[in-house]
């Protein structure tokens, strides 16, 4: 038995011996040593775990539709934070912790979803552009300058508005409108890339086009737009907000920060002799979306200056 | 027996200027233009030249990372099969010309595609000047040197692995590199490494593309000398591109001198250093330090810079930085003469100078 733990003893130190693993442990020690990335870590792996735990913390009315947030009656002024509802209600009584707790899983959703979909269709796209040149890269070059022509918010709430107003919408509209970004600064890293010796190194072995961009152009060039996409997913969610509360996201009473913000529009200024009445109203979804893009940007930030390979070991 | 291992004939390398806003083709840079030569199998031949001059380029379009405009490049043919294929091309008749150009489907490497031009990779190789350039930085030793033998997709991973260690230990390495990262290394090692990369597939020819030039002064002996003994071991062939002079004349055998995109003098070493036939060699030549201070020596100091490639002087390329210049030399090409044996030299008035 004791040789049977050894072996996998010394397996398990091969394993941690094995070089990438050492580069990224080397990497995640940086890391951690900035306070900057501790905060940012810390507040998004806090939202990482309200969203895990929404059902335990909020249990829904109706488990088929969590993201259908309570309300306790018909009354039109939203109400203080009280027992029942600790960070207080909306108009019509809406619970603003369970919208809360669950627009935690909403912001995740649009900002991975959106993220995802931009760099794939970015790397891909941005890929055969930068490395084979010619009239590919033309074609979708231009196709980015139209896209970079237009007013972005404008675009896109015709967009939605096209399609049909929901947070499902405003999600495939940012889609639509945001791999040009992605396209075009993973075209620009390439094509920086594509003349250096090694990838020439690479073609006179014989490698094909496809192992030289996978092997030998990606794992070079990747790091800064993985960076930017991290950092775009605290923003990515704030356009999506900036949207809802245009009043092109979901129906109200759905757990969507920029959607609770929008429903209280009306409510952002009390009545004359108290004009901060129903601050919690505002203040307290919007402080929530400040956070999480302020999460983002300093894990981006941060993982920037750890992570990117022209800017480690300085 | 093949004696040529490579037979480069009037071998162009063009690269179009493009301007407007229609990309219109306007001009070219002649980085090479008509340029004929052999490689012999086992030898060590330098090329030399200044910078822009079209050595690289004729290097990188031997190893096809550059399409030559024009011209063969035969690999591994006999004198005569050259010259028979080069005869039917020259003939002037269709159908003879039809036939040559059939033949240069398998011969000229320039026309090589697919599996043929795979199998070839095999057997030509390059190192690059500047290591810390020509290694990935995200893989380690042992995939990069794997690469190549990876990608020929006929090795198994027991052969690739066992032959990484081989290759390793040949270029004086050790196991231990394997699992590291090229920043990991010194300059020289990162060489060393690249050498072991450009011979992992057993080639016959390998470009030294200034495999020196980026190396500490003291690391370069030591490639030098680990490059002459793997042509030793393993009878490979060099084009050896430098603008090093005494590096090339401690290894090559022979020595090629390019001008602007043109061959100028081709000799043995000791012919060209001892006897520089070519105005343009001469001043190179003269050019060479001596390590002795109170040595008088006349130098032949060029004067002007290199002409622009994209229109090349008239005539003799290099006549207006010559001081021998004749009229004959502004209006007429000079072409490759043998003036002694085995020593070619292309200039108008090479018996009225030396």
């Amino acid at each position: 038995m004791s040789t049977e733990l050894k072996q996998k003893t010394t397996k398990k130190e091969g394993f941690l011996s094995h070089p990438a693993v050492k580069e990224f442990t080397f990497s995640a020690k940086r890391f951690l040593k900035n306070p900057l990335s501790i905060i940012g870590l810390t507040i998004i792996l806090i939202f990482a775990l309200i969203a895990i735990f929404a059902p335990v913390l909020a249990p829904p009315e109706d488990p088929y539709d969590p993201f259908k947030i309570p309300h306790d009656g018909w009354k039109t002024a939203p109400s203080p934070p009280s027992p029942e509802h600790p960070l207080g209600t909306m108009e019509q009584q809406y619970d603003i912790l369970y919208g809360i707790i669950w627009g935690t899983r909403s912001a995740f959703k649009i900002g991975f979803f959106i993220v995802m979909a931009n760099l794939f269709i970015g790397i891909i796209l941005g890929s055969l552009a930068g490395y084979f040149g010619g009239w590919f890269d033309e074609i979708i070059m231009r196709i980015t300058d139209m896209f970079y022509a237009l007013p972005f918010l404008v675009m896109a709430m015709a967009l939605v508005v096209a399609i049909g107003r929901g947070l499902q919408s405003i999600i495939i509209v940012m889609i639509i409108l945001g791999w040009p970004t992605y396209t075009r600064m993973i075209r620009g890293e390439i094509m920086a890339l594509r003349d250096k010796d090694f990838i020439l190194a690479a073609k006179a072995g014989g490698a094909k086009s496809l192992r030289i961009i996978i092997q030998h152009i990606l794992p070079n060039s990747i790091y800064s737009v993985l960076i930017v996409a991290s950092m775009n997913i605290g923003t990515t969610v704030l356009t999506a907000a900036a949207l809802s509360f245009l009043g092109l996201g979901s129906e109200s009473g759905y757990a969507d920060w920029g959607q609770m913000v929008s429903m209280c529009r009306d409510w952002i200024v009390g009545p004359p002799d108290n004009r901060l009445a129903y601050w919690y109203v505002v203040f307290t979804p919007g402080f929530v979306i400040a956070m999480f893009v302020l999460g983002w940007n300093l894990l981006g930030d941060a993982a920037r200056d750890v992570f990117d390979p022209k800017m480690r070991r300085k | 027996m093949n004696e040529h291992i490579l037979d480069i004939r009037r071998l162009k390398k063009y690269y179009p200027v493009k301007g407007g806003v229609f990309k219109k083709h306007i001009a070219d840079v002649k980085a090479v233009d008509d340029l004929d030569l052999t490689i012999r199998k086992g030898e060590c031949l330098g090329l030399v030249g200044e910078s822009g001059c079209g050595k690289t380029t004729l290097g990188k379009t031997i190893l096809r990372l550059h399409e030559a405009t024009e011209g063969r490049i035969y690999y591994n043919q006999s004198a005569e099969e050259v010259d028979r294929i080069e005869g039917l091309l020259d003939s002037g008749d269709k159908t003879k010309i039809a036939e040559a150009r059939q033949l240069l489907q398998q011969v000229d490497l320039t026309k090589m595609s697919g599996k043929d031009l795979l199998k070839l990779r095999r057997k030509i190789q390059i190192v690059f000047q500047d290591p810390s350039n020509s290694l990935n930085p995200r893989m380690l030793v042992k995939k990069i040197i794997a690469e190549p033998l990876y990608v020929q997709g006929v090795y198994s991973a027991r052969e690739i692995e066992e032959r990484v260690l081989n290759l390793l230990n040949t270029v004086g390495m050790a196991k231990e590199h394997m699992m590291r990262y090229p920043h990991e290394f010194s300059g020289g090692q990162r060489q060393r490494i690249a050498v072991a990369r450009a011979l992992a597939t057993n080639p016959d020819f390998v470009l030294m593309d200034e495999p020196t030039s980026a190396l500490d002064v003291s690391v370069q002996s030591q490639i030098l000398n680990l490059l002459m003994q793997l042509q030793k071991d393993f009878s490979l062939t060099y084009l050896f591109v430098t603008h090093h002079l005494l590096v090339v004349k401690y290894i090559s055998n022979r020595i090629a001198v390019m001008y602007l995109g043109k061959m100028v003098e081709l000799g043995a070493t000791a012919g060209i250093f001892k006897n520089p036939l070519h105005p343009y060699t001469k001043a190179l030549l003269s050019a060479i330090p001596i390590p002795d201070p109170a040595s008088e020596r006349q130098r032949i100091i060029l004067t002007g810079d290199v002409p622009n490639p994209i229109n090349p002087p008239k005539g003799c390329r290099f006549h207006p930085r010559c001081s021998w210049a004749v009229d004959r030399c502004r209006e007429e090409i000079p072409v490759l003469e043998e003036a002694e044996k085995e020593h070619f030299v292309a200039c108008h008035r090479w018996k009225e100078i030396s």
